[in-house]
């Protein structure tokens, strides 16, 4: 059991001491550097409830990603049992980061290097190698809202749609001593090492009720005339489950690292947590808007405007019993009323012509995070696009993409490569995304 | 003390945690433990008696109690273990040998009761300083005892005086005790 609970608390640490950007599914988007596509494409409407008012552009159609990315992993799937050898934490943690929609042409492999601790009366130090690179090298935040997908209609203006709602957020640190011995320093005599884990999520379902127009337009926005457009989404939702865990784990080492007397570590765990039957109402607010004119195009979106929920939670508290060494976990209140709040996120995007090039840019702030994207399309005697990108990712680094088009009447297939840092050593990975496109 | 490496265990258990081929190397300073006031014993004058004189096992280091990592046993799986030792011996006059032994057990089993871990045979020549280095490997019962939490340790010498010439007098120490263990993950 201690080693099951090891295992998957090693799983939820790597996975939140890195930071995961979100996997592109639309091929043509994933080609143009994961920017909104300009004039309602792929993600335009989730992110910028305006968009859609935008009229589409003439001879667009929809796109079917593909999961090629089920491929290799139905071919070759990982061991989840933990008993089994074959068992590898890393190939599981990084499956979380890359769920298996585009195919994996490159992942960095994760260190296999042996590791060395020495230890002595008043000496212990730790030689991890390269898997030391796992550990973030300072204070590690990740977070995510993911909105939908919708499922509903709309009449005139008005629509009305069911969709999920899950947020979570995780941030961990570790104090300098503890950083210095992840890094080979020796722990030292009388120091104190902490690290603090805090982390939540929650989930929801619900209905978006919204309203989305022109405020202004005159002739064609994709022509010479021009348009302003705006929408909200109201949230009206229900909550499923709600979670969070405020954790520390301290020691102070005495004057001999091993002597006689044992270092106490203080281990302190704070929790809330319910299922459906704790989940009370929640509301929130979307407002979005676009400006178009003569083929070039500005959004504005700004999602869970004061999205609360209400919930009755169980508050449990954990400590590590000095005597029997065991974890102790008590239930101290139940039903308790909590009040959660998701983050506003802001999305702003912008896309023209220039020429016989399409260029569209994005800045989305998330939590805890500001990430670019910029991309560029352009289409060869209306059979082939090409297609090209750049974006700054979450781990702060430039990542880039390319892709293409192929159409053949009213079916194109696209075709997406693109490096990302989405794994545990946020080195460069590379990735193929495809989908299918139909046109009208 | 249960819980006093718990990020160090949760670290290796998370670098073995990976493809089985890599492993975890434990280096044990077993000597650091010790007080070394008695890791040395000076002997002398052992008279010249036929046969040599034996003192049989004299406890050097009596059943001492050492502090290891917990919990490293619930993520690693020993492979090998070998103990290294060196030893030092000076001999100002007569001849004769001494036995080091070193006995080591789990918390709750007295060391002596046990088979010696290492037995090392100093010889000693009269005028001469030797040093001896060794490395032997050790079972499987020894191998587990690095990676529980506590281990109990006792070292004993053994001498045998000359059987002519002039009586012994000498002085024998411990210089190094390391013990390396080679570990690979357990299966959760």
């Amino acid at each position: 059991m201690l080693r099951r609970t090891l295992a998957l608390s090693l799983l939820a640490l790597v996975v939140g001491g890195g930071s995961a950007g979100a996997q592109t599914f639309s091929a043509r988007r994933m080609a143009m550097g994961g920017v909104i596509l300009a004039g309602g494409g792929a993600g335009s409407s989730g992110a910028n409830v305006a968009y859609r008012a935008v009229p589409r552009a003439p001879k667009s159609g929809w796109a079917l990603p593909l999961p090629i990315g089920l491929i290799p992993l139905l071919a070759d799937p990982p061991e989840f049992d933990p008993d089994k050898p074959e068992f590898n934490l890393y190939e599981l943690a990084n499956l979380l980061y890359n769920p298996p929609w585009n195919l994996q042409l490159r992942s960095p492999d994760v260190s296999g290097n042996d590791i060395t601790i020495a230890i002595g009366k008043d000496h212990l130090a730790v030689d991890l190698g390269d898997v030391k690179n796992l550990f973030p090298e300072d204070q590690s935040r990740i977070g995510a809202v993911v909105n939908g997908p919708e499922l509903g209609f709309g009449i005139k203006r008005f629509f009305l749609a069911a969709a999920p709602l899950v947020h979570y957020e995780n941030d961990l640190s570790f104090n300098d001593a503890l950083r210095g011995a992840i890094d080979g320093e020796e722990f030292r005599p009388n120091t104190a090492y902490e690290m603090l884990d805090r982390g939540y999520g929650q989930a929801a379902v619900g209905v978006h009720l919204g309203w989305a127009g022109p405020l202004m337009q005159a002739g064609d926005p994709r022509g010479q005339g021009m348009g302003f457009y705006a929408g909200a989404r109201v949230k009206l939702m229900r909550g499923l489950a709600y979670a969070s865990a405020d954790n520390s784990v301290a020691f102070t080492t005495a004057d001999e690292l091993f002597g006689a007397e044992p270092v106490n570590v203080n281990y302190r765990g704070h929790y809330y947590d319910t299922g459906p039957g704790g989940g009370g109402f929640g509301r929130g607010l979307d407002l979005g808007a676009v400006w178009m004119a003569r083929g070039t195009e500005a959004g504005l979106g700004v999602n869970d405007i004061g999205t609360t929920f209400d919930w009755r939670v169980r508050e449990t508290t954990a400590t590590d019993d000095p005597v029997t060494g065991d974890y102790v976990q008590q239930v101290i209140a139940r039903d308790v009323p909590l009040s959660s709040k998701v983050p506003t996120t802001a999305v702003a995007n912008a896309a023209t012509r220039i020429g016989r090039f399409l260029v569209a840019g994005d800045v989305v702030r998330g939590i805890n995070v500001t990430t670019g994207h910029l991309g560029a399309e352009t289409w060869l005697d209306k059979t082939v696009a090409l297609r090209a990108g750049a974006y700054l990712d979450a781990n702060e680094l430039i990542q880039y993409t390319a892709g293409t088009g192929l159409r053949f009447g009213a079916i194109g297939v696209d075709l997406a490569l693109a490096s990302n840092s989405r794994n545990l050593s946020r080195e460069r990975g590379l990735e193929l995304g495809a989908g299918l496109a139909f046109y009208h | 003390m249960r819980t006093r490496a718990f990020i160090v265990i949760a670290v290796a258990a998370l670098a073995l945690s990976g493809c089985g081929d890599h492993n975890l190397v434990l280096k044990v300073d077993v000597l650091s433990y010790l007080d070394p006031s008695l890791l040395a014993v000076t002997f002398g004058p052992v008279p010249v008696v036929p046969g040599g004189l034996v003192t049989g096992e004299q406890p050097l280091v009596d059943d001492e109690t050492i502090n290891l990592l917990n919990g490293l046993n619930s993520v690693a799986e020993v492979r090998s273990v070998s103990i290294g030792l060196s030893a030092f011996a000076h001999d100002s006059t007569g001849s004769g040998s001494d036995t080091l032994r070193i006995y080591a057990s789990d918390e709750n089993t007295a060391p002596r009761s046990t088979p010696p871990v290492v037995q090392l045979v100093v010889d000693l020549t009269a005028g001469q300083d030797t040093t001896l280095d060794v490395t032997v490997p050790a079972d499987s019962r020894v191998a587990e005892l690095f990676v529980k939490r506590k281990m109990r340790l006792s070292v004993t010498t053994s001498l045998r005086g000359p059987g002519s010439g002039d009586p012994l007098n000498g002085r024998v120490a411990l210089r190094t005790f390391e013990a390396i263990v080679i570990a690979g993950r357990k299966a959760f």
